[in-house]
């Protein structure tokens, strides 16, 4: 199982969750990228505390070579809410494989794991 | 079995709080339990420390130097040569000495709001001894009627109340730096003020207003006990000390 510590891991988990594992990818992985830096950028606005002391939130450039093995600073708590945002997001297209409630489903698992217990 | 491992003073408050607080992270833990520890020294002058200043001849002003991580609150008693000083109300007379968080701002040194028209780093440059910069240097003891050669022969015993400096919110270890008879003495009381402050933020999964309400009122409870101990020395029983003492 990955860990959820890079860049590379909240990919290749993402793509399991999506069914999305060998190439050519449906998704690319800019594409992914994009909705992890977003992702935690939501993470932020919904726990600033989960960015403490500096508030400083993790960016990966999506243009060119992903950096698989940059890191992904957030609490071991809450990476598989980041996982389920990149999901959802990617989801959020109009393409034939997904459907919208799984989409609206999985962001606002995001939103409830960040917010409540039961998440 | 668990194995045995090394604790620092604060782990027992560490993981009680993450038991009660579901999803609650270690920085944020910190933070409050600093804030919380912070809150209860300003309040209570719970931390005390006792340190000698050596006097000089024609010197009124002198730094009130502090363990490390360590703020002064308030001077809570001086003495010299055996006699306890009072202190100096703001534009009083007949005094002894100033800590200088009772220090005046002149009125003409100030804008209208109130705020110093001066920086506040050279404020104390006063050759006159006029006490200008209290609000900012609360490490500093102005003493009243400058020091002549017999005062000099016995130093100024000063009684601090101290709190945790601001920038140890940085800090990885958590410990502050307090004396480790702290952390057992006061544990109830930081445990409840932290658990007040952490559930009583709006959006967070731990959240209730009703459990947050409970610990703070607690909290506070305990601040005016300890408050009150501390006065006594922590000794059950014992009158607080006032002067002049009524013999």
């Amino acid at each position: 199982m990955a860990a959820l510590e890079t860049v590379g891991q909240y990919i290749e988990e993402s793509r399991r969750l999506l069914q999305d594992e060998y190439p050519p990818y449906r998704y690319p992985d800019d594409d992914m990228v994009d909705a992890l830096n977003l992702g935690l950028l939501e993470a932020k606005r919904l726990r600033a505390d989960l960015f403490l002391p500096l508030f400083e939130v993790s960016w990966v450039d999506p243009v060119g070579t992903i950096d698989t093995a940059a890191p992904v600073t957030l609490d071991p708590m809450y990476r598989s809410a980041l996982v389920y945002y990149v999901v959802g997001r990617m989801q959020l297209r109009d393409d034939e494989p997904t459907v919208d409630s799984r989409a609206g489903a999985l962001l606002q698992k995001f939103a409830a794991q960040l917010l409540s217990v039961q998440g | 079995m668990a194995e045995t491992t090394t604790c620092s003073p604060i782990d027992r408050l560490m993981q009680t709080l993450k038991v009660h607080v579901p999803g609650v992270t270690d920085p944020l833990l910190q933070l409050e339990i600093f804030n919380v520890i912070d809150e209860f020294l300003r309040r209570t002058s719970a931390w005390r420390y006792r340190t000698d200043i050596t006097l000089e001849v024609n010197v009124a002003e002198y730094f009130l130097a502090t363990p490390a991580d360590a703020e002064v609150v308030r001077a809570m008693g001086v003495v010299h040569n055996g006699l306890p000083l009072t202190g100096r109300a703001v534009g009083g007379t007949g005094s002894a000495y100033i800590q200088s968080s009772l220090g005046e701002l002149l009125p003409e040194q100030t804008f209208p709001d109130g705020d110093a028209s001066y920086l506040p780093a050279i404020s104390d440059i006063q050759p006159t001894g006029m006490f200008t910069y209290a609000i900012y240097r609360p490490n500093y003891i102005s003493v009243a009627g400058l020091p002549d050669v017999e005062a000099v022969k016995y130093p100024l015993q000063v009684d601090l109340a101290l709190t945790i400096a601001a920038g140890c919110v940085e800090c990885d270890c958590g410990d502050w730096m307090l004396p480790d008879w702290m952390y057992p003495m006061f544990f109830q009381d930081w445990l409840d003020g932290t658990l007040g402050r952490l559930y009583g933020m709006p959006a967070k999964p731990w959240a209730s207003p009703t459990i947050a309400a409970y610990h703070a009122k607690r909290f506070r409870n305990r601040m005016a006990f300890r408050k009150q101990e501390a006065i006594r020395g922590y000794a059950y029983g014992v009158p607080g000390w006032r002067f002049p003492r009524s013999w």
